[in-house]
């Protein structure tokens, strides 16, 4: 089972670091930390996870619905009700000397001012490494999660019509990703043409001819994201966007090759950001227009590393990856490619099969 | 972590609205001498934010800062690239993007010269930011969740509407379980494509296939047969409101009828006014009450549980859980109700 194999990394990696108990916290946004420790999804409201070594882990949950839920999706967890997570959470660690917490981020005030004793030790760093190297159970669900990726692609294809709403076209491929079971997907979508500086949740705004629609699709299975980006455009592309999708198209190629064991996802970044300063966009690979050139996949659609050129995160074998030289093209506007991949030795396994072209649709109507 | 369609729509929530929310908040803030009101929002923590604003984070977290004068201030780590989108959806906010949200919030406010700071659920506030702020704010920083929860005792016909409305997309979306559905993916993904197209900003199903051998709602695979009573759960979020609806499944006709009069009653019930439902649940033959449990958006969660014993609380809507059983069968069904929750004779809170 994958839980208990998570369970034995991390009680082994809390070990070495010389840990008595683990605070593990998550909500629906970050929700990793607290899946990969507990097992638990977590939806709404905030959860907590103690990890100890030789107890079973205790999770706690605000929420009476969610209570209910992990009670029966995790059927080998303690799970218990509380109106306030730290009352719960806290009790519990009376004698714990030294106590991690993970990820730091969410740690709330009153850790601090309820906790006696010494201060709470950061175990993000260590966890990471967990949830960054994957398990050859994780890997099993990524790779069944990317071909459900590649599908969704295929239907958000043929859903996105000249005449419909933004927002029909997402609602036509959520109901697909229920109906084959997919538990989460992160979905952006954008539209239009060179005023279009990013991807956002849809807006309402009616697809027309002529627009460059881009999506990233990010579906989950238990717990595990993997990501697709693809660009479309409505009716025939002009030559000036097959010109565009081309750069993207080589940046992409460039930054896959830099991905390798010893590499850094700082190497993978720069070789894309290459290719737009080899033809004078490297304005465009700037926080101005962009925010990361790809990242980690795992229980976080966003997960570490960022690939950014300032991110020295050494790329190891077993890291699944989106590599996606995203970002604004002055001549037609915003323009999404991607594709995830697990590192390898000699060679990186591409995920998402979907072709790597500038997709044209000519049907319309809803 | 799925957002459906987020658009401003001024006939739904106007900018006269949020004027009037804020006011109200100031109300309560000089009644405690606060020269100024910090919110924090973050994805599941929106509800403050977009009650003031009518802005719902989609990504990362954000302070929001009210004082007692001037458009108030929404910090976002959201970047630039962002400035227009979320300008569409928080027209009454100045909006400046920071990496550092405490330092910029502490600095705004040591620049207005504001020294009586109170932070809206203060303790869930994430350390990172709390340490920042009461490190460089010219005076510590109080709690002040109950300014916020006070200023929105009573609900504005907006808020009302809205509810409404997230509660409307809910019940149709629950009316498109398929008569002939086989598997919870049938169930799931009909009602989450009608949700959808009806224009939520977000949805989450949950369902009891089989109601007879586990009446607990949860999130199964896709391939799991539905049995013989199954009960589905879809909250649906509309321009920053949550409401959910339950409703139980049967595949007997008789069953099925007795379950739709059951949930008509219950609809009637959570539509009086709260005072008028201290009486008794409806009764009705072969009706048995297990339990229930109301949430209402009290503080920065969409919903919040009411702990049924806290007496002097007012609360201007909700949502309403039931369970019990009919003929030997359980049974859930959720409404929108109004007002406070009831002082319930015959079915204990859960």
């Amino acid at each position: 089972m994958i839980i208990k194999a998570r369970s034995e990394a991390l009680r082994n990696a809390c070990g070495i670091a010389g840990y008595d108990a683990l605070i593990v916290f998550g909500n629906a946004w970050q929700g990793d930390y607290l899946r990969y420790a507990s097992g638990f999804g977590i939806v709404e409201g905030e959860g907590l996870a103690l990890v100890r070594p030789d107890r079973p882990v205790s999770l706690f949950l605000d929420q009476p619905f969610e209570f209910e839920r992990a009670q029966v999706e995790c059927p080998g967890i303690d799970v218990t009700l509380v109106t306030d997570l730290l009352e719960g959470g806290i009790a519990e660690l009376e004698g714990a000397a030294t106590i991690g917490v993970a990820p730091m981020s969410l740690a709330p005030h009153h850790l601090w001012r309820r906790r006696a004793g010494k201060d709470p030790v950061d175990a993000t760093p260590l966890f990471d490494r967990l949830l960054m190297a994957k398990l050859p159970e994780e890997l099993a669900l990524i790779r069944t999660c990317a071909r459900l990726a590649d599908e969704g692609y295929e239907v958000f294809r043929h859903a996105a019509r000249i005449g419909r709403a933004d927002y029909e076209v997402v609602a036509e491929v959520e109901a697909f990703f229920r109906a084959k079971g997919a538990d989460d997907n992160f979905m952006l979508i954008g539209s239009g043409g060179t005023e279009v500086r990013g991807m956002a949740p849809p807006s309402g705004r009616i697809l027309k001819s002529g627009d460059l629609v881009t999506t990233e699709l990010t579906p989950a299975i238990d717990g595990y994201y993997v990501q697709i980006c693809r660009t479309l455009v409505m009716g025939e592309p002009s030559g000036i966007q097959r010109t565009a999708f081309g750069i993207f198209s080589e940046a992409l190629e460039r930054g896959i090759a830099a991905v390798r064991p010893g590499s850094t996802a700082s190497d993978v970044a720069i070789a894309q950001n290459e290719v737009f300063r080899g033809r004078g966009l490297g304005d465009f690979v700037t926080t101005q227009y962009t925010r990361v050139r790809g990242h980690g996949l795992g229980l976080f659609t966003d997960s570490k590393p960022p690939i950014v050129e300032s991110s020295m995160t050494t790329i190891e074998p077993n890291m699944a990856l989106i590599v996606h030289p995203n970002t604004y093209h002055p001549d037609v506007g915003y323009i999404v490619l991607g594709d995830a991949l697990i590192v390898g030795t000699p060679g990186n396994e591409i995920l998402t099969k979907t072709a790597r072209e500038l997709f044209a649709n000519q049907g319309s109507g809803g | 972590m799925r957002r459906g369609l987020m658009m401003w729509r001024n006939e739904e929530l106007s900018n006269v609205d949020l004027e009037r929310r804020i006011a109200r908040l100031r109300a309560v803030m000089a009644s405690e001498n606060l020269d100024a009101f910090i919110a924090y929002g973050n994805f599941v923590r929106p509800q403050v934010i977009a009650h003031l604003t009518g802005f719902t984070q989609f990504w990362g977290d954000g302070l929001l800062v009210v004082c007692p004068d001037g458009r108030p201030t929404y910090f976002s780590v959201l970047t630039n690239r962002s400035n227009s989108w979320i300008a569409g959806l928080n027209p009454v906010c100045e909006i400046v993007h920071t990496p550092n949200l405490g330092t910029a919030v502490a600095d705004h406010l040591n620049t207005l010269n504001r020294t009586a700071v109170g932070i809206g659920e203060y303790g869930s506030l994430p350390e990172r930011i709390a340490s920042v702020l009461s490190q460089k704010l010219k005076a510590p920083p109080v709690e002040a969740g109950h300014v916020f929860a006070k200023s929105r005792e009573t609900a504005d016909g907006a808020e009302i509407n809205l509810m409404r409305r997230a509660d409307g997309l809910a019940a149709a979306g629950i009316q498109q379980v398929p008569s002939n559905a086989k598997h919870v993916g049938d169930v799931v993904s009909a009602v989450e494509l009608a949700v959808r197209l009806g224009g939520c900003e977000d949805c989450h199903i949950a369902v009891a296939p089989n109601m007879i051998a586990d009446a607990r709602l949860a999130r199964h695979r896709a391939d799991t047969l539905l049995g013989d009573v199954f009960a589905v759960r879809a909250s649906v979020v509309r321009h920053g409101v949550l409401s959910r609806r339950t409703r139980t499944y049967a595949v007997d006709a008789k069953l099925a009828r007795k379950l739709s009069c059951l949930e008509a009653a219950i609809a009637t019930w959570c539509e009086t006014e709260a005072p008028d439902r201290r009486a008794a649940l409806p009764l009705i033959d072969d009706v048995e009450w297990h339990g229930w449990c109301f949430e209402t958006p009290s503080g920065s969660y969409q919903l919040q549980t009411v702990d049924p014993h806290r007496e002097g609380e007012r609360h201007p809507y909700g949502v309403m859980t039931l369970r019990g059983t009919i003929e030997g069968n359980p049974w859930i069904v959720t409404q929108m109700a109004v007002g406070s929750p009831p002082a319930v004779r015959d079915a204990s809170s859960e």
